[in-house]
């Protein structure tokens, strides 16, 4: 299969004011597969959310590389506060459009496409990140990060911060967007059974180390 | 009282002050700067609500006028301070680094100096005179604004909605303006309307110590100096301007209050 990112021995070290350093992810290897689901899986604090981070390209590592074959985007663990407060929703879905100097009657078209396919009501478009639900608002971060059109979607526990059955429909949302679009997820979460029924593929953070990758097929979770 | 009334009315406050001080050419009674010793000292009377001075100046229009003077270069120096501090602080917090070791000591220092004192160092070699003075006091004022903006930058420059604009392809410039100055402005406006009060009474501090305004320039803390001899032979030499410093500081604090009262609401 075709790697799309090749992640080679990466370290993180936080170094603190104090003196005190943290070390969030130690030698750290895999490869995400071309249209896979991979699954990361981990308890609080074991150094998934800086892993996304890094693959993001948001922080750097102190040690080894990453490679991508594609553009990456990202879709965070609290929907509320992954949106600007004074901004509406419509304004950060668009903004990177608006980087990319996209005309804005193409903008506002591809908004509301994006707003359609993630079952977002296009009336929300106006409303500022508190005036709308959790489950609304991330939809909304997914259409964000869609409309950038990525290869990789990251989801750092994209639906931990929801109740059951809102996880559900964002689950189902990214399974859709799947079957639509050629995109790879990497699906960063501490929940166990969501990873297995999701994703083909998992790694397991421990402390900051790798220790196991699962094949759905051949080693399932559980 | 309500909140919002109590709000509404500061703010009706303050822009009357702000009115009479752009209008005061209009408002004033008389000529502020007509000398007629012939009335010279004349009490508060129908005529002169507030009395003449040593020149016969009329206190009424010399009041009115010094407002411009006093609340125009308020106004002007906390505008200068709070653009100028916020701007570096931002800068500071957003790339830290070098250049935010550097500029913090400089705040450190500034901070640790005694502020008037300061001032009145900088106003001594740059010489009397009111834009002299806004020079010196801002020269002291900014790290205030630069502290409190480099702190709340610190605090939201790792939040995920910078992340998720960083990834919408955001350079350094966009996400400062639109995504940091947005949402510290509130606590920076709120500080800036609360300084307002302090600043009025540190110009004209410096006026009154002959190092803010020259006569003949109406300014308050200049003519509470000039009157500071007649407070007990004629009183409302002195108490008029007193009394306008001491109202507009009042008003502008009450002010400064209502803000934040509207900002913390959230």
């Amino acid at each position: 299969m075709e790697n799309i990112i090749s992640v080679k021995n990466i370290s993180k070290t936080f170094h603190r004011n104090s003196g005190d350093n943290t070390v969030a992810l130690s030698d750290v290897s895999f490869e995400v597969y071309k249209g896979e689901i991979l699954g990361v899986v981990g308890q609080s604090g074991c150094g998934k959310s800086t892993l996304a981070r890094i693959l993001a390209r948001l922080i750097k590592p102190t040690e080894g590389h990453v490679k991508t074959n594609g553009s990456i985007q990202m879709v965070f663990q609290n929907p509320i506060q992954s949106f600007d407060p004074r901004h509406t929703l419509e304004y950060s879905v668009a903004e990177g459009l608006k980087n990319k100097h996209v005309p804005k009657a193409e903008i506002e078209k591809r908004v509301s496409n994006l707003f359609n396919l993630c079952g977002l009501d296009v009336d929300l478009k106006d409303k500022y990140p508190h005036q709308v639900s959790g489950g609304q608002c991330q939809r909304a971060a997914i259409a964000r990060a869609l409309i950038m059109e990525p290869d990789i979607l990251i989801c750092d526990e994209a639906t931990s911060a929801l109740d059951v059955t809102v996880q559900k429909q964002i689950i189902d949302l990214l399974m859709d967007i799947k079957a639509h679009k050629d995109l790879t997820i990497i699906f960063i979460s501490h929940n166990l059974p969501l990873v297995e029924m999701f994703c083909e593929r998992a790694i397991i953070l421990k402390e900051g180390k790798l220790c196991k990758i699962y094949q759905k097929k051949t080693e399932p979770i559980g | 009282m309500k909140n919002k009334v109590k709000f509404q009315l500061s703010a009706s406050f303050v822009i009357l002050i702000i009115v009479c001080a752009l209008f005061a050419k209009y408002i004033c009674p008389y000529d502020p700067y007509e000398q007629d010793l012939s009335i010279a000292y004349q009490a508060p009377s129908m005529a002169h609500l507030m009395g003449t001075d040593a020149y016969g100046r009329d206190m009424l229009s010399r009041v009115i006028m010094g407002g411009q003077v006093s609340v125009l270069s308020t106004l002007a120096l906390v505008a200068i301070i709070s653009i100028f501090g916020t701007a570096v602080g931002v800068i500071c917090g957003y790339f830290e680094g070098k250049i935010d070791f550097v500029v913090m000591r400089l705040s450190d220092l500034c901070l640790a100096f005694p502020g008037l004192v300061f001032a009145l160092a900088v106003a001594a070699i740059l010489g009397g005179g009111i834009v002299n003075a806004i020079i010196a006091l801002a020269l002291i004022s900014w790290p205030k604004y630069s502290r409190l903006a480099r702190g709340l930058t610190l605090s939201i420059k790792e939040s995920s909605y910078i992340a998720a604009a960083k990834l919408a392809g955001d350079n350094a410039f966009q996400l400062i303006i639109r995504h940091i100055v947005p949402n510290i402005i509130g606590p920076i406006i709120v500080t800036a309307t609360l300084d307002i009060g302090t600043m009025m009474m540190e110009i004209a501090g410096l006026s009154f110590l002959g190092l803010g305004a020259k006569p003949p320039v109406a300014e308050w803390g200049s003519m509470m100096s000039n009157g500071r001899s007649l407070l007990q032979t004629y009183p409302w030499v002195v108490l008029s301007p007193g009394i306008a410093i001491f109202t507009t500081v009042v008003i502008f604090n009450l002010f400064g209050d209502r803000v934040r009262d509207e900002f913390d609401k959230k």
